[in-house]
């Protein structure tokens, strides 16, 4: 025998050590390097922060800014008591949605009454830039619903292998490693209330541009696809879909594109509400509801949209009212403390310095 | 002296961890980085397919008119199609701020935000004809113009006419070496295109592209 026995275990003693110190190290320069989403693309932290709610929701919105800046979840709490969460992420494609509502089933204990989907998406037929690939999938718990993603959305010169790793993506983050890196080392910031982005601003919409022209209006096959794939999906879990399009100004939503919705909706027996018919009844008033000339609602505009849409999902779908439920109270009561703190804070500093300089939950 | 030898090996052992970890991205990381990085500052609209909306890959075709005009006092030598506004020829990939100290100042301005990053697209409206740009740096270049209706502004520096030009009258004068898809006729030349939409023998739509390099 070349090793003794006692050789042999410090062998194995100290092997096993150099992987764990190789792991830490590499654990540790990966969270260094990944972004922290709290002073640039803070929309990129949106979607991670779903596993650290502490309730299941009775509504899930799933899709692009269409969902994640127009509908305010504390609004919908308030007037109705309805229990939502928005799992929206910058260009999130259809196929984005579909496995984000696979994760959703994979990690709630109940899964939702009622999934809304921005159809605004339908109009990609292809990821379109790597970038909000990553917004999307980075966020997402690493699973088999995680790996299926990449698989589905990555671009052609994408290794799946950096979504498992993303220090194989940021490893050139390390020339800009900031403050920022190591505030947020242990704790990434919040960036939303349920998936809410607050914004207090007021751009009022002028002049809209017009459309241009595209050779086709028809869907692609994919995007097609993957509606009926959470359509199927919400029929196997009994869950209501409801298709949406946001009350937004641009960018321009064609009329081919409704009737094909239309058409799918009727097909498959679905509530689609396009909110554009409807902005007069809804009372929103671009002018003072949008903080960007009609691309996104504002808060104001959001909170006009959530009181409209909560009835529909109160009377139409039969929500219940959760404003009884003692654990949700104190947990809503929370949420929202920390929605009016930050229109006040943001409101405070447009009145100082002209502009939002907090985007942040505090 | 024990302690010293064991600090000395967990110093190794960490040094050794740090530069394998960084091997080991620095050989997988070319093969997974591809091409956009824009989280280091790039704006993921630039160069990429977000582009002129109306680049169909045709092949190269010129116009009938022959001569790509020019502008005489511009340092760049522009080439392709190009719109005459105010006696001002407007190209494609032209810096707007070019547009603008011709110009004045737009009669309309649309900034159409990305959904995250920096960089935006600007929508710049002179009578009635839009001009698209897309970001580089701290510039503007066109990538579209478009006319939206047919008040004011409504031919093209060549003659053809919003609601009035037949697809004879676009023939003649561009010729017969266009690409079709469904009602839309397309011509390119120089990295640009010129789209005319024609329903029931009427142009009803013009519409100026740049062909993104990919």
């Amino acid at each position: 025998m070349i090793f003794g026995r006692k050789n042999l275990l410090s062998i194995c003693f100290k092997a096993l050590a150099a992987a764990a110190a190789f792991i830490l190290v590499f654990a540790a320069l990966q969270r260094l390097v990944t972004p922290k989403y709290a002073s640039y693309a803070i929309e990129g932290g949106l979607l991670r922060e779903y596993y650290d709610s502490s309730m299941d929701h009775d509504v899930i919105f799933l899709g692009d800014c269409e969902v994640y800046a127009n509908f305010s979840t504390v609004a919908l709490w308030e007037e109705y008591g309805i229990n939502s969460y928005i799992r929206g992420s910058p260009q999130q494609l259809i196929w984005h949605s579909y496995y984000l509502l696979e994760d959703t089933l994979r990690h709630a204990k109940t899964p939702p009454k009622v999934v809304v989907l921005s159809v605004m998406a339908m109009q990609y037929s292809e990821p379109q830039h790597e970038p909000y690939n990553r917004l999307a999938l980075d966020g997402m718990a690493l699973s088999k619903t995680k790996i299926d993603a990449i698989r589905s959305s990555r671009m052609p010169d994408e290794d799946i292998l950096s979504y498992v790793f993303p220090l194989l993506r940021y490893k050139d983050n390390w020339r800009d490693i900031g403050l920022e890196d190591f505030q947020y080392f242990f704790k990434d910031p919040r960036v939303s209330i349920n998936g809410f982005m607050v914004r207090s601003d007021t751009m009022p919409a002028g002049f809209i541009p017009a459309p241009l022209p595209r050779a086709s209006y028809d869907f692609g096959e994919k995007p097609l696809e993957y509606l009926e794939k959470i359509t199927n999906l919400c029929a196997e879990n009994d869950i209501e879909l409801v298709l949406i399009k946001a009350p937004v100004l641009y960018p321009h939503w064609f009329l081919q594109w409704d009737e094909q919705i239309l058409g799918f909706a009727e097909e498959n027996n679905l509530i689609y509400i396009n909110f554009l018919g409807y902005t007069d009844v809804i009372g929103l008033d671009y002018s003072k509801h949008t903080f960007n000339a009609g691309n996104h609602l504002n808060i104001f505009g959001a909170e006009v949209l959530s009181r409209y849409f909560g009835k529909i999902l109160t009377d139409e779908l039969g929500l219940p009212d959760h404003r009884q439920n003692p654990v949700l109270v104190s947990i809503w009561n929370d949420l929202a403390r920390e929605y009016y703190a930050l229109i006040d804070l943001q409101l405070s500093e447009i009145s100082t310095h002209g502009e939002i300089l907090t985007f942040l939950i505090k | 002296m024990k302690k010293i030898q064991l600090r000395t090996a967990w110093l190794l052992i960490i040094i050794y961890a740090l530069f394998a970890a960084f091997a080991l991205t620095a050989c997988a990381a070319d093969d997974a980085q591809g091409g956009a990085d824009s989280f280091d500052g790039q704006s993921p609209n630039h160069g990429g397919q977000n582009g002129a909306a109306i680049d169909d890959g045709s092949a190269g075709n010129t116009p009938a008119s022959g001569n790509d005009p020019q502008i005489a006092d511009t340092p760049i030598a522009y080439t392709g199609f190009a719109l005459k506004i105010d006696d001002f020829l407007v190209f494609m990939d032209m810096n707007i701020d070019a547009v603008i100290g011709a110009l004045g100042e737009p009669h309309g301005f649309f900034v159409a935000p990305s959904c995250a990053f920096d960089g935006d697209d600007r929508i710049y409206l002179y009578y009635n004809v839009q001009i698209h740009t897309y970001p580089l740096g701290d510039e503007n270049f066109i990538h579209t113009i478009m006319f939206i209706d047919d008040s004011i502004l409504f031919s093209t520096t060549e003659g053809i006419k919003m609601s009035s030009s037949s697809l004879q009258d676009v023939v003649d004068v561009y010729g017969n070496d266009y690409a079709q898809d469904g009602d839309l006729y397309t011509y390119t030349t120089s990295q640009t295109t010129l789209q005319f939409r024609i329903e029931n023998d009427i142009v009803i739509g013009i519409t100026y592209g740049l062909i993104f390099e990919t």
